[in-house]
């Protein structure tokens, strides 16, 4: 700030009086951005902690029968393979993310012979797959939200701790030094008019 | 005759939920050193699993058709579920149905151990009870895969796997 280089001049006080004009309209509108990239951070975390919880729910509920998935007569991996996650773009809190629809799976016919819990197996395997899945796609949106969220608190900092402040220094100061100049010109005129 | 005896007094008794004395290789080697070929054949066919059952002997198609029976019960089960309809039963016990997956094979495991019972009752010494012993073994030797940390790894690994490739 000590380094900045100032000219004394009015139009330049009425330019730095237009950056302050805009940073002091600007600061609020990227905090309320900061604020809403938060809180929606804050909703992705919390929907990514309600899934993990579904998937521990299907773990506990699973355990009293997940010995069965030992069987030696089926092996529960030909019956399903995920193909593709279906994802749509979509803006949260004006960043582009992809927001989870569902997933395709690659899905073998269980034959007749099959015993019966390999029905049961299948459909814990595609919730748990589909709960994964999703918590995929919000890792991602947090990635990108994070990303925006430093961009836009580097932005509330630049006007923060520079922009505002520089402006506001260099209009007193230009104020001043004008002040003086104005002082000075009165004086000398005073001067003149005296030893006139 | 003799040598049905000779094969069932040197293999441990079996009973349903304990782990299987002997390993179902170790019962064909056993049988094959003290039964005639043709038995052999007869044993050969006879398995818990439709897919491998023959029909070439009274006693196999007996068996078949036990497991056919157990299958189209299942098969009805299975139909009804999916079709979101109240599932019902023929032969195996209701409890089938409101059992949680592992029991549920139990019950049927149960089911099929006491029809093979049926099978051998009253035929002690006779290819009948060597069947019948084939069948127990393989119904212990599923019963024993059923194994909960094992379970859990195969789960864990498959979810692992594909939460790999879902990552990439």
């Amino acid at each position: 700030m000590s380094t900045m280089k100032v000219k004394y001049t009015k139009t330049e006080r009425a330019r730095q009086k237009k950056i302050l004009k805009v940073s002091e309209r600007m600061l609020p509108l990227f905090e309320a951005m900061e604020k809403s990239l938060m809180a929606t951070i804050l909703r992705v975390t919390d929907r990514i902690d309600l899934l993990k919880q579904k998937i521990e729910d299907n773990n506990t509920r699973t355990e009293p029968w997940v010995a069965v998935f030992a069987d030696s007569w089926v092996d529960i991996r030909e019956f399903l393979r995920v193909k593709e996650i279906v994802t749509h773009p979509i803006s949260v809190a004006g960043v582009r993310v992809e927001e989870y629809e569902r997933v395709n799976f690659e899905e073998s016919p269980i034959p007749e012979e099959a015993p019966l819990w390999v029905n049961d197996g299948v459909e814990l395997i595609r919730e748990q797959l589909q709960l994964l899945a999703e918590i995929k796609c919000l890792r991602d949106q947090i990635l990108l939200l994070e990303e925006e969220l430093l961009d836009v608190r580097a932005r509330v900092k630049l006007f923060e701790k520079r922009r505002i402040p520089n402006a506001k220094m260099a209009i007193r100061k230009i104020g001043q030094k004008l002040q003086d100049d104005e002082r000075l010109t009165i004086a000398t005129a005073k001067v003149v008019k005296t030893r006139g | 005759m003799i040598s049905e005896v000779y094969l069932l007094s040197s293999l441990p008794s079996l009973s349903f939920g304990n782990k299987p004395p002997i390993t179902l290789e170790e019962f064909e080697h056993t049988a094959k050193m003290e039964l005639p070929e043709k038995d052999i054949a007869v044993l050969d066919e006879v398995s818990i699993r439709l897919d491998e059952c023959g029909a070439g002997s009274v006693l196999s198609t007996k068996v078949c058709s036990i497991l056919r029976e157990l299958q189209e019960d299942i098969s009805m089960i299975r139909r009804s579920k999916n079709e979101n309809q109240d599932p019902k039963t023929n032969l195996l016990p209701a409890s089938v149905l409101v059992e949680n997956p592992l029991n549920s094979e139990i019950i049927a495991m149960k089911w099929l151990w006491e029809q093979i019972e049926e099978i051998e009752s009253g035929r002690t010494f006779t290819m009948h009870e060597v069947v019948a012993y084939k069948l127990k073994l393989q119904i212990l030797q599923r019963l024993y895969s059923f194994n909960k940390e094992k379970g859990k790894a195969i789960l864990d690994s498959l979810l692992e796997a594909s939460e790999r490739s879902i990552a990439q």
